[in-house]
């Protein structure tokens, strides 16, 4: 009965629930169009921005990072080589708050885990950092290993300088953009550089690169450059430099070697030097290339730019006589004097005795102008333009404001200042027959000489300078036997503070073969320390150490080769 | 001549052939977008799951809905049961209680779905309908105790297809409007209460970018954008079949999963969207049509509770991945890569299968 009732009930509510089935009906035909509204309103009046914002995270533009060109030295060696690195950046909002995964990071790179959380909590709305450049391939495939997300890697390249230390401060070294700073790295930066491409790519949500779309930049790598330098040659002059400037404990050294025919730079080093593959702070000292930075008032190295003028006023020749007894001479208040009284001289023994009275006294019976115009012409105390940044001209005043006092000191070479390159390349102009020119880096780009005096004067000052390197002479540690040697030493007091202190400057000029040059070396040791101080005991030696293995290495035969009638042949009976 | 009842049960086998038709057909539209989403491996696996899924169905087809009304009570006692088993011995994983470990890993809240509208159409079998207040308050505590314990787990998705499935029942059963106002009005009252001590922080989290979505662009609503610019930059046409970038670009979350949607709209555009829909529109209107003809009030309750509940699970899912709902994690019915709403869902045609099959006989 009950079943009957209910049923009869549910009977009567049948409409109802059909009334019901059409409400829901009517919800569902309602749904389904706000769906469909809504993907309406995404798909197609969104579609341009939603693209838009999908490229902005799937696509990227990177640059092409290009190998910066080789710096080779003449005989094809490499100076400086770019070798592929890779750097580690990260996208700080990716992995901002992922501490096990920072921890993890900084142990891989071997960084300070609390620097690199903090860098990422101050970047955090930047889309990308580095945190670590320029390690080496295989270091950087463990990194990639741990697949951390949010962590990016760049193809870069990183400079390293096989010579290291030896040629360090001519070649500069690159920042870590990898753009040229000092020497030949900043003066050729263009150059050397290229032009860096960019493509675009596109991304994962983890930053890694799917595939390439288009280059937009096309890459150029850098052009190579070949310097003047011989690598040989370059390591024989800074071992004995240093040997040098170690053994006498100076101050700071310098030495040139120039190609007299080209005017072509074969070595230049510097001391004290660092190593551009490591760059620290304490690197900085050692930066500075001595041989075109650092001025200094080079002493007796001059002299044969005096006697020079001398020839050239017609007032000298080889045969004339000067007085110069008492071995002194004074001039306002100041007296100069000799190692002793030399007598009368001729101007071959003013050069190899280096006389200050002998030369005191040409200076003073040439004008001012005829003196400066000589020390003008040889390139003293003005840039050689030898075409690098950071090159120094040096100093001599104008003749116009000469004092008497300098009139005559200028003579034995105080009272201007130079560059040990300034000397070489003007021994240089003495050695290639009276001709100048300016130097040179680059292997090949010889510059125009010119005649700044007679060849037979420069023969004639040749001859003088070659009894220099003699047995009882001032040069005598240059020499060199079978090779005439032709070459000046120099001393010079160091100026300080209200006038000169008891520190020295020792130098040597000198080329060689004497009588068909190939090369000019210019020595300076600045404060050598004890009791050998001069030229021709500290600069000397080095001058011919140098001179000796270079010549050998460029096959210069010895001009006058002795009978061997030394040798004892002794028989073991 | 009446229709003969008992002609109908010489046959062996029944089966509705046109719902099946349409859901081989979303399975295979689904198993498409899934090979594009997740590769051969998801595709493989899921297709084993709705094999699993349609022999469930086929099974449950033949059973009669009068044997099921015998059990009900027995299956919602089981679920609640398993649910109090959860909360003591349950299975935590991201934060939530959800599985059993009962030689397979469980979710009893699934099972919740299909007994809580089966035990709410048994409730109102033989009662008289509309339902009274007295009745109202019976059957909310039925509904109550389970989706409170679902809700603990904590579960804010299921939690809510169940209360969902419920209500459908109650509203089908003819619930005065005055009731269903006032059920609203209290809704608006608890809110806060509920916000402050029953919310759960990331449930929290989930709201309020739901609310403000630019809030947090790399937490929660990093999802929705990522879903958006997958769906808007598909367009009309799409990118084509494996040419989604934000899916494959791994931009897209969960793209097998909850977000297949994303994909399916980013590779075939409005167009494979509007496909979608209408392949739904169909399955949800057969079933409808099967509960127009359902022989008797439970029946006719269960039957469109359930189908109500897959459509739920639609228009939660699309709401979610648009933008328009907070991500509450219910996946795309029998198109999102996973096991045991498949399982549910085919469960609950396998039982709407059979109420055709038993349905009321018009006389032609």
């Amino acid at each position: 009965m009950i079943k009957k009732r209910s049923h009869s009930k549910n009977k009567g509510k049948l409409v109802n629930i059909n009334m019901r089935m059409s409400i829901v009906g009517a919800f569902l035909i309602l749904c389904f169009m706000v769906i469909a509204v809504r993907a309406f309103a995404i798909q197609i009046k969104g579609k341009e921005f939603y693209q838009k914002q999908g490229n902005m995270r799937q696509i990227r533009k990177i640059d092409l990072q290009v190998p910066r060109g080789t710096i080779f030295d003449r005989n094809n060696e490499p100076l400086a080589i770019s070798t592929p690195m890779v750097s580690v950046g990260v996208q700080p909002e990716v992995l901002f708050g992922q501490y096990p995964r920072i921890s993890q990071l900084a142990e891989a790179l071997e960084l300070d885990e609390d620097k690199l959380n903090n860098l990422i909590v101050d970047k955090k709305n930047k889309s990308f950092i580095y945190i670590k450049r320029r390690i080496p391939p295989q270091d950087a495939e463990k990194v990639k290993a741990l697949k951390i997300k949010g962590v990016e890697f760049r193809n870069e390249f990183k400079r390293y300088y096989p010579a290291g230390e030896i040629v360090a401060q001519l070649l500069g070294f690159t920042d870590s953009e990898d753009v040229g700073k000092e020497g030949i790295e900043s003066t050729y930066d263009q150059w050397l550089s290229g032009t860096a491409g960019q493509k675009q790519v596109m991304q994962d949500r983890f930053g890694h690169i799917i595939k390439d779309i288009k280059e937009v930049v096309a890459a150029k790598p850098g052009k190579d450059i070949k310097l003047s330098i011989d690598r040989r040659l370059q390591y024989i002059t800074y071992k004995e430099l240093k040997t040098a400037v170690y053994k006498y404990q100076a101050e700071k050294g310098a030495a040139v070697m120039l190609d007299i025919a080209t005017g072509e730079i074969l070595a230049m080093v510097s001391q004290p030097s660092y190593n551009p593959n490591n760059i620290t702070k304490k690197s900085i000292s050692g930066m500075r290339n001595r041989a075109l930075q650092d001025i200094y008032e080079p002493g007796s190295v001059i002299k044969p730019f005096t006697v020079i003028a001398g020839m050239l006023s017609g007032k000298f020749d080889e045969n004339s006589i000067i007085d110069t007894s008492p071995g002194y001479i004074e001039f306002d208040g100041h007296k100069v004097g000799d190692f002793r009284d030399y007598g009368a001289i001729n101007l071959e023994t003013l050069l190899n005795k280096s006389s200050n009275v002998g030369a005191i006294k040409v200076a003073l019976s040439l004008n001012k102008s005829h003196l400066w115009n000589t020390y003008k012409m040889f390139g003293l105390g003005s840039s050689t333009n030898s075409g690098i940044i950071g090159e120094s001209s040096g100093l001599l005043q104008d003749y116009k404001r000469w004092t008497h006092s300098r009139h005559a000191s200028i003579a034995y070479g105080m009272g201007m200042q130079v560059t040990t390159l300034q000397l070489a390349s003007a021994y240089a102009a003495i050695a290639n027959n009276g001709r100048w020119r300016s130097p040179t880096y680059i292997k090949g780009n010889i510059n125009e000489d010119k005649a700044i005096i007679d060849p037979t004067i420069a023969k004639a000052i040749t001859e003088m300078l070659t009894t220099v390197v003699s047995e009882l002479n001032t040069g005598r540690k240059a020499i060199i036997p079978g090779y005439d040697i032709a070459g000046k030493t120099g001393t010079a007091k160091m100026a300080s503070k209200g006038g000169y202190s008891d520190k020295y400057i020792a130098s040597f000029v000198g080329f060689a073969p004497a009588y068909n040059p190939k090369i000019v070396i210019a020595i300076s040791i600045t404060d050598p320390k004890g009791d050998e101080y001069g030229g021709g005991d500290v600069a000397a030696p080095v001058f011919r150490n140098i001179m000796e293995n270079s010549l050998r290495i460029l096959n210069v035969s010895p001009t006058n080769i002795e009978p061997i009638n030394q040798m004892v042949v002794t028989d073991d009976y | 001549m009446p229709y003969n009842i008992n002609s109908h049960h010489n046959k062996r086998h029944y089966v509705d052939w046109w719902l099946l038709l349409f859901i081989v057909l979303l399975m295979g539209y689904g198993l498409v977008v899934l090979y594009s989403a997740g590769g051969w491996i998801l595709v493989k696996k899921q297709i084993i799951r709705l094999a699993l899924g349609m022999l469930v169905a086929l099974i449950l087809a033949q059973v009669k809905p009068e044997k099921l009304a015998g059990i009900t009570p027995w299956l919602y006692l089981i679920t609640v049961l398993l649910l109090l088993a959860v909360m003591f011995f349950g299975y935590e994983s991201k934060g939530a209680q959800r599985w059993l470990k009962i030689g397979i890993r469980f979710q009893p809240s699934e099972l919740a779905k299909l007994t809580i509208p089966l035990m709410l159409a048994w409730f109102y079998r033989y009662r008289i309908l509309p339902p009274n207040f007295k009745s109202i308050m019976m059957s909310i505590i039925i509904l109550a105790i389970p989706v409170i314990l679902i809700f603990n787990q904590p579960d804010f998705g299921t939690s809510i297809l169940v209360a969902a499935s419920g209500c459908f029942v109650l509203f089908l059963a003819g619930i005065s409007w005055k009731y269903i106002v006032g059920a609203f009005a209290s809704i608006v009252a608890i809110a806060p209460i509920l916000w402050g001590f029953l919310l759960k922080d990331y449930q929290k989290n989930r709201i309020l970018t739901f609310l403000n979505p630019e809030q947090d662009s790399l937490g929660t609503s990093w999802n929705i954008i990522q879903s958006k610019i997958a769906i808007g930059s598909g367009g009309v046409f799409g990118k084509g079949w494996q040419s989604g970038s934000q899916t494959h670009l791994d931009f897209l979350p969960e793209h097998s999963t909850d977000f297949i949607l994303s994909v399916l709209a980013e590779e075939f555009g409005l167009i494979g969207v509007s496909i979608l829909l209408l392949i739904y529109l169909l399955i949800i209107f057969r079933c409808l049509y099967i509960t127009a003809r359902a022989k008797d009030t439970f029946n006719r309750l269960f039957a469109g509770a359930l189908t109500l509940t897959f459509f739920i699970y639609l228009v939660i899912n699309a709401g979610m991945i648009s933008g328009l709902f907070p991500i509450v994690g219910v996946p795309l019915p029998l198109v999102s890569y996973g096991g045991t709403s498949i399982i549910t869902l085919m469960a609950a045609f396998g039982m709407i299968m059979s109420v055709y099959n038993h349905r009321k006989l018009l006389k032609s």
